[in-house]
């Protein structure tokens, strides 16, 4: 139930901070409206963070917890980097719309590295099993996975109607592929959610066993 | 047939079938005009060449007959003639023309903004209407002095077109044949070119489309002030600055006498409006209201000798855009007006006079003739701009009917290629005595009509005869098929000559007063005659119209059709052609299936095409067309039935047997072979949409970027740790991105890119002085990576090349690499020439070429300043040392490299494959006893071994072209990737010269990019991806090294580069050199990334050969898996060329793919509005490079054969010994 819960709040939180929260509507200046809902998104990943694992017996000190969050946020920044150079050469404009790119840039990177760092952590080998080889083993691990994923194809396809000449206002960067970002990572969501559903192996089933007791 | 020359063979066939169907598309494409650029001479008398039949003017050229042997009926007509009478220089004009002319083009003016509507409260009017009062004013106080027409486009809707038309009288298409592709300018005789002849003082305002069309007029630089027209969003700049040069010009020439003859005045804000508002907005009210008062001001500089005419080019749609073909882009307005009587009709005033009511019913009976024959759709027009078109207030008016009205009312020759029709309401020869209204001057302004239509016919008929004379690729242009054109010409010839051989007429001409009935008589007649005139004009205009603006969808079609096979050919080849055995099969298929084409498209040529040959389609196939198809097709079809039945009945046995195909057609597993064919895809169906298009550069750019990533993602998923992930998988990716990006940052920008394209140009280089400081420092930054490539590069290719292990002593290859070096050195140093020439030019004086014209900033301050500069640079440019320097750099420096890089390229590849390359022998004494490919030992690759494996003798020869190649390949193939860097880095300018020389380095890190992965088989499978890779950086390639897919963003000055001046063919193929260098070279490393692969794959590291040694299929190639799993005999019989072929394939399917997706988008869109601004150049690069990938592979694979064969004859003497 929780990872509905997550999910769902999670869901509801990304909309929220994208579209209804900040003053300035994504269309009319995407820098100012990421200024808000990065700033939310933030806080909710926070909450969601410490809410979500709390089930787990290693996370439930509040020092392991706020250790985590750390963490997550010091990946965050990085993710941030990595992403903004990404997107560079991908094709993003190197000097002006600097702050489109970043903001963009840390937006994806609170979608995807924070609550992937919340679950995974520090631990090469699980990012490694995870994201390179593909093989999520957990009902924690498929929750981030699918999102994560998801997020960054969306990001990515979201770049495709830029060129277009229909001159409408979500074309400007980084609207389109904030949008479709957002819109990958809610269909990763509910992925997630299923797949971490349909999940059965040792882990989750200790697991179950350990949250019906 | 060995492998090699079947494969040959097999290629050669693909290139034609190719060639084949990009022919007849093409044929059915492009629309050919010849454009002669014969310029008309004005005409002694009317009725020159009188009568004109189908025996006389046979050849045009003839003298005209003596005076004295003209027939009696040519005599009166010459005294009938109005224009005998008065003796002026041009004696084929007007009686009184006019002295000077105000033309002011209102860009996008459509029809409706002229009219002035009743207000009414009720319905409150669009922002666009009655916002020109003074037209109607005008019209309302003096109804014969002012004349308004709506004014019909021929579609495209765009300026440039436009202003053709409306200055030639001829009709638009792509390619106007016989004019240079290298200037924009005007190729044929245009009205200006003749105001120039009478009229020293012509001036200019206004939108720079005219200086490009017409440099030839406008040239003085005190006289012509263009503004730039590409800044849609700017409404003012262009108005603004046409009005302050125009009104002072005005105002001057009252005090003085008059300082000017002709003013031309092109206004852009309107048109801007539209683009940026769309009409419906208060800003075009505004900008309407603006252009009225320019208007009302001009319109007090007129006086009796001054013609103003004020027209827009085009109209716009509700969006307001244009460039189509809809009613509301067509329908632009004309507005004549002087301060004399213009006309002896005209609407307006209520005056019940019987004169006048004559005269306005002849010219709606004429205009109405007119738009009857050209089917012009008043109710459509109504229905679309809610004004009544039909009306006879202002008829409807074809552009090009303006260039021989403009003629007739200056006294100027009509443009030999016009086609249009005089307008008939500016013709007469005086004006009726105010008190009575004589029938004696109505036929006499009625001969003066006919005679003017008569001069109008004369022209247009020559025009034919020349155009039928001049090419032979004029289709439907025989004198067969004018002569019924013709017919009505030659009936109003004889209707004149009866005419004049009546008493009446003589009567008529002698002065004496005819009878009421004689008087109506002789009216009815000539208006008879004027009709058969402008008949003849009206039928001309509609064959033209036909021929030159029809596409012949049928021969698009099948080109298309064609294309689709052989695509579909290429995909199977692709997925199926490493595999034994088939090249022949394929062969033979395709030969059984040509002959029966040949038969069937015999048939069709010789039978059936007059039944096929509908109208416009398959008119301009014609016998080769049909053979050609018959052919192509037939061997296409046959080659792919041959495949559909070989996979049914693998089908069939698996379903019934349970076997396993033989053939594989098993897709799973094979993920890296479909992304390749996915990205091909998704690039080629980009070519559907104009704005990917124009964006190509970056799309390309994000297409190698997930490529790159995707690869790494692939290699990541099994490098294991993540030393390995970053080390193998992301910095080579990284690398390679990084330099695409930073690549990335140089080119061009083409038109349309603004305002989102800003790239460092070579122009902007400059060592010192410049603009910013970011250029400087550019500039400094690429002349230190220019000598830093020219000391490293040859060290590096040397190691990559020959390996780390050179022995002591100048081998063959240390030579090699001393001219290369040398050569190096040579072009560097032109290089930084070139960009120090740069910084002492000043920045005004670079004006040539594409990318600099719309960096031109401020053009008077550039003016200002860079005089002195210029100053210098004369003095400069005069000292010996500089025109040594020059000469040096420009002709010899080139010279020395052209011949020093193909004879680097032919003795490199003639001794290349007996290189002593350490790392090979190496290898191949290391792996003496691992099983390589294709079931050939590895002792014969050894040469000291042969004798040992002499009893292998059989198995030998049929590898001796395989593996023992292959490694001996790899050289060769250097050697021709590093040769022709060269030569074509020669061919760029500096910037792009520095990327294709530095090329190789990219290469290897492609290379490296497939050293990803730890299994050598998995790398095989990503092979294709790398390629696909490849192919896109080539694509990178040409626009970084400053192309675009554009006519004038071609380098024309690479047809010069080593020549003092211009060969024809050599310029051609330097010109095509430079601008497909890009691909060139990407073709030239795409056999190296093949040859490195197979060799990783022939020697792998020791561990992995023990595996390998185990299961012979796992070394081969792993598109070759699933049969080598299944029938292990299949994979020994493989040859070991097979992936060099397979990748072949490749190559040309990567070209084949988009040109099949371009020609059929083409098809589909070609009446779209940007076909021949985006589409039509894009496509024809195409063509291009499918040509030029097809000449490339043969080729390669012809310098393969050779090699083999070399080989071959070296190992018999190795044998004989």
């Amino acid at each position: 139930m929780s990872f509905l819960a997550v999910s769902l709040s999670s869901l509801l939180a990304n909309a929220a901070a994208l579209f209804y929260i900040p003053s300035k509507p994504l269309l009319e200046d995407p820098v100012v409206c990421l200024q808000t809902t990065t700033a939310v998104l933030f806080i909710a990943n926070l909450v969601v963070g410490l809410v979500r694992y709390e089930a787990r017996q290693e996370n439930s000190s509040l020092s392991a917890k706020a250790a985590t969050v750390s963490l997550a946020t010091g990946a965050t920044i990085a993710g941030t980097v990595v992403i903004h150079t990404f997107a560079i050469l991908f094709g993003a404009p190197l000097i002006e719309k600097f702050r489109n790119t970043f903001m963009f840039a840390l937006y994806v990177s609170l979608l995807t590295v924070f609550p992937a760092t919340c679950v995974l952590r520090a631990d090469p080998d699980a990012w490694l099993r995870v994201f390179a080889e593909h093989r999520p083993t957990s009902r924690a691990e498929k929750s981030i996975y699918f999102p994560t994923i998801f997020t960054i194809f969306g990001a990515w396809l979201g770049a495709i109607v830029i060129p277009l000449d229909w001159d409408r206002p979500w074309q400007a960067w980084p609207i389109s592929c904030v949008i479709s970002a957002f819109l990958g990572h809610s269909l990763g969501l509910v992925a997630g959610t299923i797949a971490s559903y349909l999940h059965v192996d040792e882990d989750s089933k200790k697991a179950g066993k350990m949250r019906s007791e | 047939m060995t492998p090699t020359s079947s494969t040959l063979f097999l290629l050669t066939w693909s290139a034609a079938c190719h060639a084949l169907a990009l022919y007849i598309f093409m044929n059915g494409f492009l629309l050919t005009r010849q454009a002669l650029d014969i310029r008309s001479l004005p005409l002694s008398n009317p009725w020159q060449d009188f009568p004109i039949s189908n025996q006389t003017r046979l050849q045009v050229d003839t003298v005209p007959p003596n005076a004295s042997s003209l027939p009696s009926v040519f005599n009166t007509l010459l005294q009938a003639s109005s224009f005998s009478r008065l003796s002026i220089t041009y004696p084929t004009s007007h009686p009184r023309p006019f002295q000077k002319l105000i033309l002011v083009l209102i860009d996008a003016l459509r029809f409706d903004f002229l009219l002035t509507y009743p207000f009414s409260a009720a319905t409150p009017l669009p922002p666009y209407q009655n916002n020109l009062p003074l037209v109607h004013q005008l019209r309302q106080q003096h109804p014969t002095r002012s004349l308004l027409y709506q004014y019909r486009a021929d579609p495209p809707t765009t300026t440039t077109q436009r202003l053709k038309a409306i200055l030639t009288g001829s009709l638009p298409t792509f390619i106007d044949a016989g004019s240079s592709f290298a200037t924009s300018a005007v190729g044929e005789d245009h009205l200006l070119r003749h105001a120039r002849d009478k009229w020293e003082r012509i001036y200019f305002f206004g939108d720079d489309t005219w200086t490009h069309l017409f440099p030839d007029v406008l040239s003085d630089e005190n006289r012509t002030f263009p503004y730039e027209s590409f800044k849609l969003f700017d409404l003012h700049t262009v108005d603004s600055g046409v009005q302050s040069h125009l009104f002072p010009l005005l105002f001057n020439s009252t005090t003085t006498s008059s300082s000017w003859d002709v003013i031309i005045a092109h206004f852009l804000g309107v048109d801007h409006c539209g683009h940026k508002y769309g009409p419906s907005h208060p800003t075009m009210r505004e900008k309407l209201l603006e252009m009225n008062g320019v208007l009302e001001r001009i319109v007090g500089f007129v006086d009796e000798e001054t013609l103003l005419v004020v027209m827009g080019d085009h109209g716009m749609t509700t969006e307001g855009d244009h460039g189509g073909e809809s009613e509301e882009e067509l329908m632009s307005g004309l507005w004549l007006y002087s301060e004399r009587e213009l006309t002896l009709g005209g609407f307006g005033g209520d005056d019940g006079d019987d004169g006048r009511w004559y005269w306005r019913d002849l010219h709606t009976r004429i205009h109405s003739s007119r738009a009857r024959t050209l089917h012009y759709d008043h109710a459509a027009i109504t229905s679309r701009l809610a004004y009544d078109a039909a009306s006879p207030l202002y008829p409807i008016v074809s552009q090009i009917q303006l260039v021989p009205t403009l003629s007739y009312l200056l006294g100027l020759p009509i443009p030999f290629g016009n086609l249009g029709a005089v307008i008939p309401d500016v013709v007469f020869a005086r004006p009726p005595p105010a008190d009575s209204p004589a029938a004696g001057s109505r036929l006499a302004n009625l001969f003066h009509l006919i005679e003017t239509a008569r001069i109008n016919a004369l022209q247009v008929h020559t025009y034919l005869l020349k155009y039928a004379a001049a090419g032979e690729r004029s289709h439907g242009f025989s004198r067969a098929q004018l002569e019924p054109m013709f017919e009505s010409l030659y009936e109003a010839e004889r209707e004149v000559e009866q005419l004049a051989d009546t008493r009446a007429f003589e009567a008529w001409v002698g002065g004496a007063k005819l009878d009421q009935g004689q008087n109506e008589e002789m009216g009815e007649t000539l208006e008879k005659i004027f009709f058969l005139y402008d008949a003849f004009l009206l039928r001309t205009l509609k064959h033209c119209q036909y021929h030159w603006a029809q596409f012949d969808v049928g021969c698009m079609m099948s080109g298309v059709a064609l294309l689709a096979l052989s695509v579909a050919v290429g995909v199977s080849l692709f997925y199926e052609g490493n595999t034994k055995g088939h090249t022949e099969w394929v062969l033979k298929r395709a030969r059984d299936g040509a002959v029966v084409g040949l038969v069937v498209g015999l048939a069709v040529a010789s039978a059936a095409a007059r039944t096929v040959m509908v109208e416009g389609w398959f008119e301009k196939m014609g016998t080769i067309g049909w053979v050609g198809m018959g052919v192509t097709g037939g061997s296409l079809v046959g080659v792919l039935m041959g495949w559909v039945r070989e996979w049914a009945h693998a089908v069939m046995r698996k379903v019934r047997d349970g076997i396993e195909a033989p053939m594989s057609w098993a897709f799973a597993g094979r993920g890296p072979l479909h992304i390749t064919l996915i990205t091909l895809l998704s690039h080629a169906l980009t070519l559907a949409s104009n704005s990917y298009i124009l964006f190509e550069d970056r799309v390309v750019r994000f297409v190698i970027a997930s490529v790159a990533i995707y690869l790494a993602i692939l290699a990541a998923a099994r490098a294991g740790d993540a030393r390995t992930i970053l080390r193998d998988a992301f910095a080579p990716a990284l690398v390679f991105l990084l330099y695409t990006r930073l690549t990335a940052l140089t080119g061009v920008c083409r038109e349309e890119q603004y305002p989102y394209c800003s790239y460092i140009t070579n122009s902007q280089l400059r060592l010192w002085d410049s603009d910013g400081w970011t250029v400087v420092l550019w500039a400094w930054f690429v002349m230190v990576v220019m000598l830093g490539a020219a000391s490293v590069l040859p060290w590096y290719l040397k190691r990559k090349i020959v390996g780390a292990a050179v022995k002591g002593g100048k081998t063959t290859n240390d030579r090699f690499f001393d001219a290369y070096t040398i050569m190096l050195h040579l072009l560097v140093a032109r290089w930084i020439w070139i960009i120090w020439l740069n910084s002492v030019t000043p920045q005004s004086a670079v004006e040539a070429g594409a990318e600099e014209e719309y960096h031109a900033i401020d053009s008077e301050t550039l003016r200002g300043g860079g005089a002195d500069v210029a100053g210098d640079e004369a003095d400069l440019a005069e000292t010996w040392g500089f025109m040594m320097a020059n000469e040096l750099f420009e002709v010899y420096v080139p010279l020395v490299v052209y011949i020093g890089g193909i004879a680097l390229a032919v003795l490199g590849a003639w001794q290349g494959s007996a290189w002593d390359v350490a790392e090979v022998q190496e290898a191949e004494v290391a792996k003496e006893d691992v099983v390589v490919v294709g079931g050939c030992e590895n002792e014969a690759n050894n040469e000291g071994k042969v004798q040992e494996s002499k009893e292998q003798g059989v198995e030998y020869t049929r590898c001796e072209a395989g593996v023992i190649v292959l490694s001996r390949l790899r050289p060769l193939f250097w050697i021709i990737l590093v040769s022709i860097s060269l030569l074509l880095a020669t061919v760029q300018r500096p910037l792009g010269g520095l990327l294709i020389v530095t090329f190789p380095v990219i290469l290897s890190q492609i290379i490296r990019l497939s050293a990803a992965s730890s299994s050598s088989r998995q790398n095989h499978q990503t092979l294709s991806t790398r390629l696909i890779l490849l192919h896109f950086f080539g694509h990178h390639l040409f626009f970084t090294t400053g192309h675009q897919a554009t006519v004038p963003a071609i380098h024309w000055e690479a047809a010069f580069i080593g020549f003092h001046e211009m060969h024809y063919y050599t310029g051609m193929c330097l010109v095509v050199a430079a601008t497909l260098a890009g691909w060139m070279i990407s073709w030239a490393g795409w056999a190296i990334v093949v040859v490195e692969e197979e060799r990783r794959k022939a020697w792998p590291e020791p561990e992995m050969a023990l595996v390998h040694n185990g299961g012979v299929s796992e070394v081969v190639t792993g598109m070759e898996k699933e049969i080598g799993e299944v029938k292990q005999h299949k994979v020994q019989d493989a040859h070991p060329l097979q992936t060099l072929i397979a990748s072949t394939y490749l190559l040309i399917l990567a070209h084949a793919l988009p040109a099949f997706f371009g020609a059929l988008f083409i098809t589909i869109l070609r009446r779209h509005l940007m076909t021949w601004k985006i589409f039509a150049p894009r496509f024809l690069l195409q063509c291009m490079l499918l040509v030029g990938v097809d000449v490339a592979v043969v080729a390669i694979w012809c310098a393969v054969g050779v090699v083999g064969a070399r080989w071959g004859r070296d190992k018999d003497r190795v044998k004989t010994r």
